[in-house]
Order: structure tokens, then C-alpha cells, then sequence
């Protein structure tokens, strides 16, 4: 029984959702333009360079910060945008992310310069 | 057993609001991208081979061709816990932004009867694909999935067929309903699919060859081809030996998600299965080798089981085991973001049988990384494979 009110509440939390950080936040559009690449051109080393040159803006979110939920719906419109950015547009410009980020007006409220406008003020 | 557990996971998240395993802690919407893609895809997927089809292939289909003359009752239920994980906003969780686990399940009832060389068998199901928030509502999810199945089973015919799409996954109904002609040893299949598919199954009993297709639901393509033989038992030293496998299978992976009007062909896993299972009338080996998308070692394991194991003529109003660990190695699929690479993979069956004018089939599996499931999903590495089927019949 000891054991039970240890083990179940551990089993209750490794079977739930992990909340996002700012960094997971980052992380996922990074990884939605690589995937778009991909589909799009089916060349991982483009895919590569795409995510490379995200790294060179920042993301705006504090790293470690899980209470970024206000920023779901314009979120939700960032992803929407890349996953639906078009395939002739995104061979041509995969590599610069000025491209990924003018996709949306919501996008750079995640990555971009601290000049930005978004969720670093 | 299971309400037990259920209460004691919703017990003690109900007294912590607002944490991720909280019982009140469930997706509100699924953030578009790759991941909801790839899970409406799994959906389908899903449906195509652990529905209504896949079931009455791999468990009424066989039980029909072994009792020549007999009626027969068969559910099961199929869980791939964690097949991935989606992006979603939540309510109830500590963060409004989370990674939801996303699981895959399925609820099947199906009826067969046959008498000398025909027979019938119908088979309707229930399939959802569903990212969770807490534990908790994902062990009640899988049960209400599994409960509401009851009542459309019994009716499915008189009701439409399809997909409804909600913001935390999707759920299917479907239905098969067909006949068999069984001349001799040979056994040929035709079925009607409630979603306006096609299913057409031949088998030879002595060798167990066999050659099988399911149409998707528009007809559009084969979601997989397979053929060879299967199981072959020379009855002078099955006790030595044990059974042989030997096939061929022709699976497409993945494709690309999300709109893309010049898709990238999708790679194909083409691979050669050989088995010996029942060696000393313990030990089995499984292997695989594909050569396409490139030549590799797929599958390897090795498992032992209790001596009544392989097959139900065997098996005399007992439990038999089996354990099974080993390796696969996973081709990547670029188009779905898997790096693919070597996984350790396991598996635990149990199984009962009792056979006799009345006869009975239990199974139990769970399976980690199982070769199968990864073929079928390779972006479910980690996700645990929980089964149940039970079959009772009279001849």
C-alpha cells in the first residue's frame, strides 16, 4: 500500500502531458520549418540549413518559463502559417529565415531581435 | 482491476489542481503542424489495419478455416499508448501549452458462423486517435472508447459510417460483413466494408500459404501486401524443430504531411521475414532482413515460451507464456522526422485456449518497440503496444 501511494502518483505523472517551456516553444518552430523544407524540397541538408539560420535571431520567450499559454492562439497561427507556406515560395528562400519569420505577424513574437515586437516587452 | 487503478491515479491528482496529471488536465485544441498531420494520418492508419479489417483477418478469418462448422463470438481491444506526442493548448494544466501523448486504440465484435463448405462473419469497430492531457482521462478515455463499441457493434449496418474529427483527436466506425467458400484444404474470403472498401482473402490450410489485400476506403491503394508461408508444421519433427515461417512483405512508409502539391514519394520497407518458433518446444527465433530502402538487418529476437504456446490445438484448458526480447532497426523516414537506428524490443503474451465441441482463445500481449507496430507507425519508438482478444465458439 506504501509502495502503491509512491508508485501510482509517479505512474500518473509519467503517463501525462509535459508542459512547454519558451525554449520548447522555439524548439517547435524550428522544427515545423525543417519539416515544411523537407516536404517541400525533400532535402535534409536544406531542412538543416533552414533551422541554422533561425539560430541566428533569438528566442523571445523565457527559456524556462511554462506559463507562455497566453501566446497559444497567435502560436497556433505561426505553426499554421509554416506548415502551410507555399512549396515554389519555400524552394526558393528555404535557407533565410527572414522568409519564415515574415510568414506570420506572429511568428516573431517568438524568434527574432530583442527589438521585436511580441512577448519580449 | 483497472477501476481500481483509475481511482487511485485520479485520487491524488484531484487533491492537486491544475498539474499535469490531474484528472481535470485534458487538451482543448491540437496545434496545427507535423505532429496533429501525422496524427490524423495515424488515425487512418489505424483504422485500416487494427479495424474492423485487420481483426477479421488475423482473428476470425483463421478461427473459421481451423472449426469447419461452428459459431463464434470474438472482442478485442488494441491500445498503442504514446504512438507520438502533439503540440496542443490545454485547460486544467499547469501550463496552457503542452506536449499531449497521443494514443491509438481500437474495439472489435465480431460474429462468424459456418456450416461444411460456406460461412459468414461480421465485424464492426470502434478507432480513435486521441491526444490526453492527465493520466487519468487517458485510462477513462480508452475505457468509454472501449464501452460505447458495445452498442454499435450490435447495430453498426444501420448506422454511417466514417470519421468524426473533434479537437483532441478523431474516432472511425466501421464494419465488415462477408462469406467464404472453403473447397478442400483452400479458403477464399469476399467482403463488403462498411466505409465502401473491398476485402478479398485466400489461404491454404496445409501449408498455410496465403495471399491477402485490404482496400482502403475509397479504393484508392493497398495499404499492404504480404505473401508467403506461414507457420508450416511437418508433423514427423514439429516436436524438434518446431513451425517454419517464410515471407515476403511490401510496406510503404510513411509519405509527407501537411499540404504539399508535389509530394515526395514515400520509401518502401521491403523485407523478408524467416521464423523458427517452437524449437525443443521452447525456444523461437525471428528475423528479418530488408533490402529496401537499403539492405539492413530489420529484425532479431529471440523468445521463450512455456511448451503449449504455438497454436490453440494445443493448448488444454491452460495459460501458456511467452517472452520475447531483441532488436530493430528502423530505416529513417525523413518525411516524418524519424531518424530511424537500432531499438531494443520486447514483448509479454499470455495466452489461454481450451478446445473441444466448445472452444475458447484468450490473449494477452504487451510489446514495446515490436517490430510490427514500428512498421506500421515508425514514429511510435517507446510506445507500448497493450492487446487483449477473447474468442468463445461451438462447433
Amino acid at each position: 500500500m506504501k509502495h502503491a501511494r509512491v508508485l501510482l502518483p509517479a505512474l500518473a505523472i509519467a503517463c501525462s502531458a509535459k508542459s512547454l517551456t519558451g525554449a520548447d516553444v522555439c524548439d517547435l518552430i524550428r522544427l515545423e520549418v525543417e519539416a515544411r523544407v523537407v516536404t517541400c524540397t525533400g532535402d535534409k541538408d536544406r531542412a538543416a540549413a533552414a533551422v541554422k539560420s533561425l539560430d541566428a535571431y533569438t528566442c523571445l520567450l523565457p527559456e524556462e518559463d511554462t506559463a507562455i499559454g497566453v501566446h497559444g492562439p497567435s502560436l497556433s497561427d505561426c505553426l499554421a502559417a509554416i506548415t502551410a507556406a507555399d512549396c515554389d515560395e519555400v524552394d526558393v528562400h528555404a535557407d533565410r529565415a527572414e522568409y519564415w519569420l515574415g510568414l506570420d505577424f506572429h511568428c516573431p513574437q517568438y524568434i527574432g531581435t530583442p527589438s521585436d515586437t511580441g512577448a519580449a516587452r | 482491476m483497472s477501476a481500481l487503478l483509475l481511482l487511485a491515479l485520479v485520487a491524488p491528482a484531484s487533491a492537486q489542481e491544475d498539474t499535469n496529471s490531474s484528472a481535470n488536465c485534458g487538451v482543448d485544441k491540437m496545434l496545427p503542424g507535423t505532429q496533429q498531420d501525422l496524427l490524423l494520418r495515424a488515425a487512418t492508419d489505424n483504422t485500416n489495419l487494427y479495424g474492423a479489417v485487420g481483426t477479421a483477418e488475423r482473428k476470425v478469418l483463421p478461427l473459421m478455416h481451423a472449426h469447419e462448422g461452428m459459431a463464434l463470438f470474438s472482442y478485442e481491444q488494441h491500445i498503442l499508448a504514446g504512438v507520438l506526442q502533439v503540440p496542443a493548448q490545454a485547460i486544467g494544466c499547469e501550463s496552457a501549452l503542452i506536449m499531449a501523448p497521443a494514443d491509438l486504440t481500437s474495439s472489435n465484435w465480431a460474429l462468424a458462423w459456418s456450416q461444411g463448405d460456406v460461412g459468414v462473419f461480421y465485424n464492426a469497430s470502434v478507432t480513435t486517435a486521441q491526444a490526453y492531457g492527465g493520466a487519468p482521462m487517458r485510462g477513462l478515455g480508452g475505457f468509454i472508447n472501449s464501452a460505447a463499441s458495445i452498442y454499435y457493434g450490435l447495430a453498426a449496418p444501420f448506422f454511417p459510417t466514417g470519421s468524426n474529427t473533434y479537437d483532441n483527436g478523431v474516432v472511425t466506425w466501421d464494419w465488415i460483413a462477408g462469406a467464404e467458400v472453403t473447397p478442400g484444404t483452400l479458403a477464399v474470403r469476399a467482403g463488403y466494408v462498411g466505409s465502401r472498401g473491398a476485402y478479398f482473402q485466400a489461404s491454404e490450410k496445409t501449408t498455410g500459404g496465403f495471399i491477402a489485400a485490404a482496400a482502403n476506403q475509397s479504393f484508392a491503394e493497398l495499404p499492404y501486401l504480404r505473401g508467403g508461408i506461414e507457420r508450416l508444421r511437418l508433423d514427423a519433427v514439429v516436436d524438434v524443430i518446431g513451425q517454419s515461417s517464410a515471407y515476403l512483405r511490401m510496406m510503404e512508409l510513411p509519405g509527407s504531411v501537411g499540404d504539399a502539391p508535389s509530394a515526395r514519394a514515400p520509401n518502401e520497407l521491403d523485407t523478408f521475414h524467416v521464423a523458427q518458433e517452437g524449437l525443443g518446444s521452447l525456444v523461437d527465433v525471428v528475423a528479418a532482413v530488408a533490402w529496401k530502402p537499403t539492405p539492413m538487418l530489420h529484425d532479431l529476437r529471440l523468445g521463450l515460451h512455456t511448451p503449449d504456446f504455438l497454436g490453440i490445438d494445443d493448448r488444454y484448458d491452460s495459460w501458456q507464456f511467452r517472452g520475447m526480447a531483441g532488436i530493430v532497426n528502423m530505416p529513417a523516414s525523413p518525411l516524418v522526422g524519424v531518424e530511424g537506428g537500432v531499438r531494443p524490443s520486447a514483448r509479454l503474451e499470455a495466452v489461454y485456449g481450451y478446445d473441444g465441441s466448445s472452444f475458447s482463445n484468450v490473449e494477452l500481449s504487451l510489446k514495446y518497440n515490436d517490430p510490427e507496430v514500428l512498421t506500421l507507425f515508425p514514429y511510435a519508438e517507446n510506445a507500448l503496444d497493450i492487446y487483449m482478444l477473447i474468442q468463445f465458439g461451438q462447433e
